[in-house]
């Protein structure tokens, strides 16, 4: 009784009365009218439970904590779902329930923070690193001259236009695949899926595969440090080449692949040739065939040009030459040792009567008549004196 | 005058039917060539490079080998020149 009498003092002093069906419609009517009807919330994820197709998630920050519902429509267009322990990024609303005065937080979108990028690049890096997938010694060589490539980007992007100019430019003997594939979200089966259908298709006959995104934040990116897509493409049997976001970004794909440029144009420059060098390169060929033909030609008028001297030397011609210049010779030694020779020089020969050639004074008598022989005709002379020497 | 001629028409025989073989053989090439990919044409053209620099030719080897490079070259330079890039988008239903 004393009680009842109190409350009524109260009642009496101003203070407004609800039942509890009232009391929770007016808070839920002063959150509606003094709360954003949208915030973003910044947090982890502490708990995560899936309960007849909602997500039902515990968030904190480190000092304070509140629940959050994903609800199953709105789940299915998540392109991300969180577990235990990422650090999220939510677009959210209040939601508050009138019949028990419950109050969470309805997730509208969910996207990991980059610690949570960053932490799932790194458990996976070290596990495909410990298997040895991201070893150097697993890069293959990519193609010098492939006939078709694959390209694994979504489309339309600036993205693909870039790396089409590129190609056009660089090397468009190529013929290219493109492969469109969803590159944000929770779309790594999708891709895989891909994947396996192109490297399946041997009709196909893709020399390389280039996985390609153009920038965006790394938390965009996350799909390429999935585990299981990146062992396929470190196990592919067609050599990879990625161009995953911007020169920074460095994603778990770029290390299991065989060749990382930094960007999708970066990826097809990677692996197409160059048209201009080429082109000069073929202009050096061409120069080096006409060198070694010229050379050639040149080396075989001096051979010939060399039998022709050795055939001249063996001519009839030249034999009776070398016979007419040796009698020459022979002649010209005779004509060196000939008497008319010394005769000129002032020697003189003496004969005897009988035309005996006086060598010796012993053969000469004294008185004897003989004869003198000179250059110009001969004398006849008479022995006075004999000396001997 | 009348045996010089009939000198002149026999080499011009004799030349004539090696020619005849070389021409059939670049015809023939030149048909087959046309289905080359660059990669193969230039490596053909690789080799006939490497075979003047490194084999003893004879001259009619060389005019055969010279006559052949000349096709691969103008073989790659042709693709070079006349090539469009072929993009074609298939999309994979699951």
């Amino acid at each position: 009784m004393q009680d009842s009498a109190s409350i009524l003092e109260l009642k009496k002093q101003g203070l407004p009365t609800y039942s509890l069906h009232e009391l929770n419609t007016a808070i839920g009517t002063l959150l509606e009218r003094g709360f954003a009807p949208r915030f973003i919330l910044n947090c982890s994820i502490y708990k995560s439970q899936l309960k007849k197709g909602h997500l039902w998630l515990s968030l904190h920050d480190g000092t304070s904590s509140i629940s959050a519902v994903v609800w199953s429509s709105q789940l299915k267009k998540l392109k991300f779902t969180p577990e235990e322990g990422d650090g999220v990024i939510i677009v959210g609303k209040l939601n508050f329930w009138e019949s028990r005065a419950s109050l969470s937080v309805q997730v509208i979108d969910i996207r990991p923070a980059l610690s949570t990028t960053l932490r799932r690049f790194e458990v996976v890096s070290s596990i495909l690193n410990k298997e040895g997938l991201t070893s150097e010694k697993r890069k293959r060589k990519l193609p010098s001259f492939p006939g078709t490539i694959a390209i694994m980007t979504s489309s339309p992007s600036s993205a693909l236009s870039d790396m089409l100019r590129t190609a056009k430019d660089r090397w468009p003997l190529t013929k290219i695949l493109l492969f469109p594939i969803p590159v944000q979200g929770e779309v790594s089966n999708q891709i895989q899926l891909i994947f396996n259908h192109i490297i399946s298709t041997k009709s196909y006959n893709i020399q390389a595969i280039v996985i390609a995104r153009g920038g965006g934040s790394r938390e965009d990116l996350m799909v390429f440090d999935d585990e299981q897509l990146c062992r396929l493409i470190a196990n592919s049997p067609i050599p990879t080449v990625t161009g995953i976001g911007h020169e920074d970004d460095l994603t778990v794909a770029d290390l299991v692949s065989d060749c990382r440029a930094s960007t999708p144009t970066g990826s097809i420059i990677s692996v197409l040739p160059n048209k201009d060098f080429e082109i000069q390169n073929l202009i050096l060929k061409a120069h080096r065939i006409r060198d070694f033909i010229l050379l050639f030609i040149r080396k075989e008028k001096e051979r010939l040009l060399d039998k022709n001297r050795i055939w001249s030397s063996y001519s009839p011609i030249s034999i009776i030459r070398k016979k007419s210049q040796s009698l020459t010779d022979k002649k010209n030694i005779l004509l060196a040792y000939s008497p008319d020779k010394l005769l000129a020089r002032g020697f003189c020969i003496l004969k005897d009567k009988s035309g005996r050639i006086i060598k010796s004074v012993s053969n000469v008598k004294s008185r004897q008549i003989i004869s003198a022989i000179l250059v110009d005709g001969s004398l006849d002379i008479k022995v006075d004196k004999i000396n001997s020497k | 005058m009348k045996k010089l001629k009939s000198d002149k028409k026999d080499n011009n025989s004799f030349d004539s039917y090696d020619e005849n073989i070389d021409k059939q053989i670049i015809s023939q090439l030149q048909n087959e060539i046309k289905s080359y990919t660059y990669e193969e044409s230039l490596s053909a053209l690789n080799k006939v490079l490497d075979k003047f620099q490194n084999e003893n030719l004879n001259l009619n080897d060389l005019q055969s080998y010279y006559r052949k490079a000349n096709l691969y070259l103008k073989h790659c330079q042709l693709m070079l020149d006349k090539a469009e890039l072929e993009f074609k988008e298939i999309d994979v239903d699951f």
